[in-house]
């Protein structure tokens, strides 16, 4: 899984050298994904699975990625216990698999992801997830996006009020 | 009244017989009116970006905070609302550079060519572009919409005219005050991208207009992402320009 994740990120389209670009005054585009969500309290949950599921090297990788961020009110929508079971070492596949469904290859501003509406996104975990806009709101999944474009040095971060789930494998 | 609708029509003959016989580069703004109408954010936008107007020697750095406006293309003067619509975000500069007065020439669609003589001052927004997010994918922004710097009108003459205008609050007619900004096009850097300036004379004048309360709430989508305006009043208007020359030089 980890592999297959380290072949996409490989293959992601990087900007051409030289590319003059804007950082000053943005606060986070100059911080990598992991480093922006270390720096904000409202995904300590998410930096804590993040940890335990050795993805912090990936994620402060060249990317660029595009993050669906859980916050921390998204976490305790799960039924009691199951943060803790997922950090596990012996849920490390799963905890992969429920982390890199929410990442998408590439960095995937609001103005683009809105353009997906009523389709769906590959994630890096191999599965799709769909993408709506109904009455003024953005949601991926069952997730709505409550804060998007969060610019980062290796992609961006969307902010969602729900941990989504990638269906189990039978 | 017959008065001041003549003297409406006759600017906007002049306006239009002048953008037909002008460069190419007059005649490409997607949008004629736009109703600006005061908005509380959900979640206010503090950002840095690097811009460049006609008057700053270099790119510099900006710190906007917003947005404070949103303004949204409307019909007026008989001319119904371009398709796709515009809109577009109000970001007030917080550390604007101190500019000298200057006198430019620019012909609008209100105050036509008898009088294109305005002063302006400060730097006081920076307008972006934005979509309204409502269900659906959301329309592009118009081709040709640029981003602008909305710089003070110092002392300019109240127009008193009674405009028949088709905005978000209906049919109705508006009365066009004073003018209180120019925007000029500008070009900008944000992380990576770059917003060119398409149309260097496409400008806009704003004027006051009756000030009329609203009460809305809405999403757009702009450069910064996603947000959730409140709008409280529709407070100016903007109208469509054509920038012939600085005096000032």
């Amino acid at each position: 899984m980890k592999k297959a994740f380290l072949a996409l990120a490989a293959g992601f389209v990087v900007l051409a050298a030289g590319t003059q670009s804007a950082t000053a005054g943005c606060g986070t585009c100059d911080k990598t994904i992991v480093e922006n969500a270390v720096a904000s309290k409202d995904f300590a949950t998410l930096v804590a699975a993040v940890k335990a599921a050795g993805l912090v090297e990936t994620l402060s990788g060249k990317g660029p990625f595009t993050v669906f961020a859980p916050t921390e009110a998204a976490f305790a929508k799960l039924p009691k216990g199951t943060v803790a079971e997922l950090i596990k070492p012996e849920n490390k596949d799963k905890l992969i698999a429920i982390l890199t469904y929410h990442v998408v290859p590439g960095k995937v501003m609001a103005k683009d992801v809105v353009k997906l509406d009523g389709k769906k996104a590959k994630t890096v975990q191999g599965q799709s997830v769909g993408v709506k806009v109904k009455d003024g709101t953005v949601s991926i999944g069952k997730a709505k996006v409550v804060k998007a474009d969060i610019a980062c040095k290796n992609g961006v971060i969307h902010v969602i009020d729900t941990v989504l789930l990638p269906k189990e494998k039978k | 009244m017959m008065n001041r609708s003549l003297r409406s029509f006759g600017a906007f003959c002049l306006l239009v017989g002048s953008l037909a016989s002008s460069p190419a580069s007059f005649a490409h703004s997607p949008v004629d009116f736009l109703e600006v109408i005061r908005v509380k954010p959900a979640q206010t936008i503090v950002h840095g970006v690097e811009t460049k107007s006609r008057y700053d020697s270099e790119r510099k750095e900006s710190s906007l905070e917003g947005p404070d406006y949103f303004s949204r293309g409307i019909g007026a003067m008989k001319r119904a609302v371009k398709i796709p619509r515009a809109y577009m975000n109000w970001f007030a500069i917080k550390d604007a550079t101190p500019q000298p007065k200057r006198e430019v020439d620019v012909l609008d669609m209100v105050r036509g060519a008898s009088s294109k003589r305005l002063q302006i001052g400060n730097a006081e927004f920076l307008i972006s572009p934005s979509q309204l997010l409502t269900s659906g994918v959301p329309d592009a922004v118009p081709e040709g919409l640029d981003i602008y710097t909305a710089y003070q009108i110092h002392d300019g003459g109240s127009v008193e005219l009674k405009l028949d205008i088709e905005s978000s609050l209906g049919k109705g007619k508006a009365t066009v005050g004073k003018p209180i900004y120019l925007c000029m096009p500008t070009e900008e850097w944000h992380h990576d991208e770059t917003f060119p300036v398409t149309h260097p004379n496409d400008c806009f004048v704003v004027y006051e207009i009756d000030e009329q309360p609203t009460t809305s709430t809405f999403s757009t989508i702009d450069q910064f992402g996603i947000n959730e305006l409140q709008a409280s009043s529709v407070k100016w208007i903007c109208v469509r320009a054509a920038f012939l020359r600085d005096k000032s030089k």
